[in-house]
């Protein structure tokens, strides 16, 4: 989850001295040495073949280049999925095209080092150089345990650093130690691999290290005393999903109106000062209006990755799958599913992939295909412009306002579509019976640092911007093209009656001929029974590459309808011809039907493209698309008629 | 099972020193091991097993690799650990070599890191004895009488002389009298090695 | 393990020396693991790995912290660290009871 999104396949990093992996068990502190060990350059692509995650990065010490690739975490070398035997065939160098790593850093938490040595084991019989990097000695040690590293290298026969990742201590020796990897002292003979030699290995190992264990971490037990509480862990827990909320809506306001304020000032300056009135169109319309429109909501997806990267970083996440792991199960998933799914509240992109932390292959799937239904943050132009066509913002309904009702019945059902999803999903896969059992460890809070945080962040942001940089610009540019052309000249509108002076007329006529308005007109058999208008459907199909477009594109077309006041041309706007010619196009039906096609619809190429990724396969993304569509149309057709009926129903005395 | 793993032992490629718990078996040459161990050292796979303080060190014979021979002396020896009683030890000397070896390794820590600390306390460390793996040495100075005495000798010299001389089984410690008094041996610093 | 039958006022607190399934260790009860018992299927097998691998062999202690607000999935200290795992996986693993008796009677 707190991988990139949308980042680039891995490759073949040029030359490199030697190839280094780390290896250790999940929550041992792994990501944070290897994002010290490799700054901001690393990368995450697939293993081939899996929906595997892999990061990769680089580290140049002592004029010695080094690839370091973080492996995902595990708690032994005996797989028991496919996924896990992608770490196992990494270590060996059995993956195809991808040759034997040169050296291994082991990292292991000495909290949990009784448990640890089982890993360690089974790590140094695979006879590589090995460095032993032992984390939170701090904890340890607050915790009352005790450890001496020179006396466990000698026990273990391989060198034990100290590293304290969040101060820094220990990385500066872990980077010099790398040039001389392959001088790396190395145990004479193999620990036992298993069974009761091995626990007599471990505990002669341990006491001749000095180790007493920690005492349970007093300030977690009581923190869970509460969070884990049946009642008040209940209502915590729903306070937190109710903030979560309210940072989509309230705290980024503010901030939102900065950035609009910022984009329509740059679109006035270009209006003012660029000579081409088409490229001014270009560039204030398409692109500053277009980008700007998804722009707006970085502070929000900002905010939302924070706090996720935050309750994530603190160890709260795992709390929620504890807490939610009986609902999950009622839907053949389980707790860490529910994670991911809360994360797609923000965006779908960094809620799929964050379904890495599911071990159970079918699991993943059945959380990527119910992903997208969960009410992301680009839905919400959409809603909010849309919920004010169909209710006025006085609307009430006893004491609450109508408009936040219909949004929260919108989130709901995104939500409940999305659970129904993973189960029908999860039940229609269960054909090869690979059923994983469910296990998870709860680590103590801890306190993340402000640089892991950031780092998360960072990559959720810059995926997010280099979304709006590439899809939504290409989008709307070609949007704006569509609607625009064919030019006409002054002669060409005279010959069809219109007058070149009036610029509403113009752009009236330029709207009805252009390219776009062709093919929306070409889908109207599609949808027709949903009640959308030719120029819905432009804005629908724009919206397919990411659903911000399509108020961009009403906003669009709007304006050239009457440049003035977009927001009363899109309410009076009326069917030009059909047999609804002359009716609004926004009545409440139509209206209706929009909003439940936007619950249901696969909107978004980048989910798509990250679907293709974390799946290896068309497939999977395609299906998704497909039963998306069927939904939304479905939807929207019974909305649309269900509405009808209710107003007919009202209408009547 | 009884707890052991292998540590290397310097400069001795083809011995491991095999680490168990204190008091099980005693400290000897092994002339006969119960099972498989005591096969192994009859074929000559074993080349020589010896018992001191820190645990058994196992000598492979000259045709014999740890790699391939490992698993088997693991499993054998942790079958003979279960019958304790039916070791036999050689007849033996004390190993005339272990006081001088035990002078050495104390002379070289007391020259070193753990003494520097203590003299730069205005103190003064001597080695007195060496002798049945058990050192005893004398402080002077601001040192003698001073209450971490006990903490310090425990903390460093214990362990740098561990390190050198693994079979350690105490370090003790007198200090000068005041005029007056009579010498006494702080019984405070002395320790056990770990049982 | 034999049963040793003795007369007690609540028939639900078990003596010490019983041998129960984990899921049914109440919590602030010790028990001691003593076989991880695989029903020889796929996923009893993959159990077992990854049980094994956590810490839980024959030998461990595990103590039972909390139960989630719907009775599943349940939290257990097992020797330094903390594990979730349902009753479905904890119904396969045998403990002997060690220690403290709960004030509550045990509940499945």
């Amino acid at each position: 989850m707190t991988d990139s999104c949308h980042g680039g396949v891995t490759t073949p990093v040029g030359s490199v001295d030697a190839r280094i992996l780390l290896v250790g068990s999940p929550n041992a502190g792994k990501t944070s040495i290897f994002n010290r060990l490799t700054g901001l350059n690393a990368k995450t692509g697939n293993y081939p073949g899996v929906t595997v995650g892999r990061s990769t990065g680089t580290l140049t010490v002592d004029s010695q280049r080094f690839a370091v690739e973080d492996l995902p975490g595990t708690y032994g070398l005996t797989p028991i999925s496919p996924d896990e035997r992608v770490v196992v065939d990494a270590l060996s160098g059995n993956l195809p095209g991808i040759g034997r790593p040169d050296a291994l850093v082991l990292v292991v938490d000495a909290t949990t080092l009784r448990r640890s040595l089982h890993l360690v084991a089974q790590v140094l019989a695979l006879h590589l150089p090995t460095v032993l990097v032992l984390t939170l000695t701090d904890e340890l040690a607050g915790r009352g345990g005790a450890l001496d590293p020179v006396a466990l290298e000698r026990a273990l026969g391989v060198p034990v650093i100290r590293v304290v990742a969040h101060r820094g201590l220990g990385i500066a020796d872990l980077r010099d130690a790398l040039p001389s990897w392959s001088r790396w002292p190395r145990p004479v003979l193999d620990a036992p691999c298993g069974g009761a030699e091995q626990s007599a290995w471990v505990d002669s190992v341990l006491h001749s290290a000095g180790h007493r264990p920690a005492s349970p971490d007093r300030r977690t037990a009581r923190i869970d005393a509460v969070l884990l509480h049946p009642l008040w862990g209940s209502l915590v827990f729903a306070t937190v999903m109710v903030a979560f909320f309210q940072v989509i809506f309230a705290f980024a306001a503010p901030l939102q109106d900065l950035v609009e304020v910022l984009f329509s000032g740059l679109a006035d300056l270009v209006h003012r000062f660029v000579p081409l009135p088409w490229l001014a169109g270009l560039l204030g319309d398409a692109v500053l209006g277009g980008v700007g429109g998804v722009v707006v909501f970085l502070p929000q997806i900002l905010l939302m990755f924070l706090l996720v990267s935050l309750l994530e970083g603190i160890g709260y996440m795992s709390r929620a799958a504890f807490l939610m792991d009986r609902v999950m199960g009622a839907v053949g998933l389980e707790g860490r599913a529910f994670v991911a799914l809360l994360s797609s509240f923000a965006c779908a992109v960094p809620g799929i992939m964050a379904t890495r932390t599911l071990p159970s292959a079918k699991d993943r799937i059945a959380t990527m295909m119910a992903a997208p239904l969960m009410t992301c943050s680009a839905r919400l132009p959409v809603y909010i412009l849309l919920i004010g066509l169909l209710v006025s913002p006085s609307a009430r309904f006893g004491p609450l306002q109508v408009q936040g009702l219909v949004m929260f019945a919108l989130y709901v059902l995104g939500a409940v579509s999305a659970m129904v999803a993973a189960w029908v999903v999860k039940a229609v896969q269960d054909r090869d019976g690979l059923l994983m059992p469910f296990y998870m460890e709860m680590p103590p809070y801890r306190i993340p640092t402000l640089r892991s945080i950031a780092l998360s962040m960072w990559g959720s942001a810059a995926a997010f911007l280099r979304k709006c940089g590439t899809i939504i610009l290409v989008t709307t540019i070609l949007l704006w093209l569509l609607l625009n052309l064919p030019l006409h000249s002054d002669a060409q509108l005279r010959a069809a009656g219109i007058d070149p002076a009036d610029d509403g007329a113009v752009s009236a006529y330029v709207l009805d001929t252009s390219a776009a308005a062709a093919i929306g007109r070409a889908v109207e058999p599609v949808f027709d029974p949903l009640g959308f208008d030719w120029r819905v459907n432009v804005g629908v199909l724009a919206s397919l590459s990411a659903r911000e477009t399509f108020v961009a594109t009403l906003g669009q077309i709007a304006s050239a309808a009457d440049p003035d006041n977009p927001a009363e041309a899109l309410a009076a706007m009326t069917y030009t011809d059909g047999s609804h010619a002359g009716e609004p196009v926004f009545s409440a039906p139509t209206v209706a039907a929009l909003l439940v096609f936007f619950v249901y619809a696969l909107q978004c190429m980048s989910t798509v493209g990250v679907m293709r990724r974390e799946t290896g396969t068309w497939k999977w993304p395609l299906i998704a698309f497909g039963y998306m569509f069927v939904l939304a149309w479905l939807g929207a057709w019974l909305a649309h008629g269900a509405v009808l009926l209710a107003v007919a129903a009202g209408a009547a005395p | 099972m009884i707890p052991t793993h292998p540590e290397a032992v310097a400069g001795q490629p083809d011995t491991l020193r095999w680490v168990i718990p204190a008091g099980i078996l005693t400290v000897g040459e092994v002339r006969t091991a119960p099972g498989d161990l005591g096969v192994m050292l009859g074929t000559g796979v074993v080349r020589r097993i010896r018992v001191d303080r820190a645990g058994v060190l196992i000598a492979l014979g000259p045709d014999a690799l740890w790699p391939a021979q490992g698993a088997r002396v693991r499993a054998a020896l942790h079958a003979a650990l279960e019958q304790p009683g039916a070791w036999t030890l050689a007849v033996c000397a004390p190993d005339p070599s272990a006081d001088d070896r035990l002078y050495e390794a104390a002379e070289t820590v007391l020259a070193g890191a753990a003494g520097d600390f203590i003299r730069s306390h205005g103190g003064a460390i001597d080695l007195i004895l060496a002798r049945d793996d058990v050192a005893t040495v004398r402080l002077r100075g601001a040192c003698a009488g001073c209450p971490a005495v006990g903490f310090t000798l425990q903390a460093r010299v214990e362990r740098d002389l561990r390190l050198l001389y693994p079979e350690l089984r105490a370090v003790r410690a007198i200090a000068l009298p005041r005029p007056g008094k009579r010498a006494t041996l702080t019984g405070v610093a002395a320790f056990e090695t770990a049982t | 393990m034999t049963r040793m039958h003795r007369a007690q006022e609540k028939p639900e607190r078990p003596h010490p020396t019983d041998a129960t399934t984990l899921d049914r260790l109440g919590v602030g009860q010790t028990g001691r693991v003593l076989a991880i018992s695989s029903d020889h299927s796929e996923p009893g097998r993959r159990l077992v790995e990854r049980l094994g691998a956590l810490g839980l062999v024959p030998g461990t202690a595990i103590r039972p912290l909390r139960r989630a607000p719907l009775g599943d999935p349940v939290v257990y200290r097992v020797c330094d660290f903390d594990l979730c795992l349902r009753a479905a996986q904890a119904a396969l693993v045998t403990v002997s009871i060690t220690a403290a008796i709960p004030t509550r009677p045990v509940d499945r």
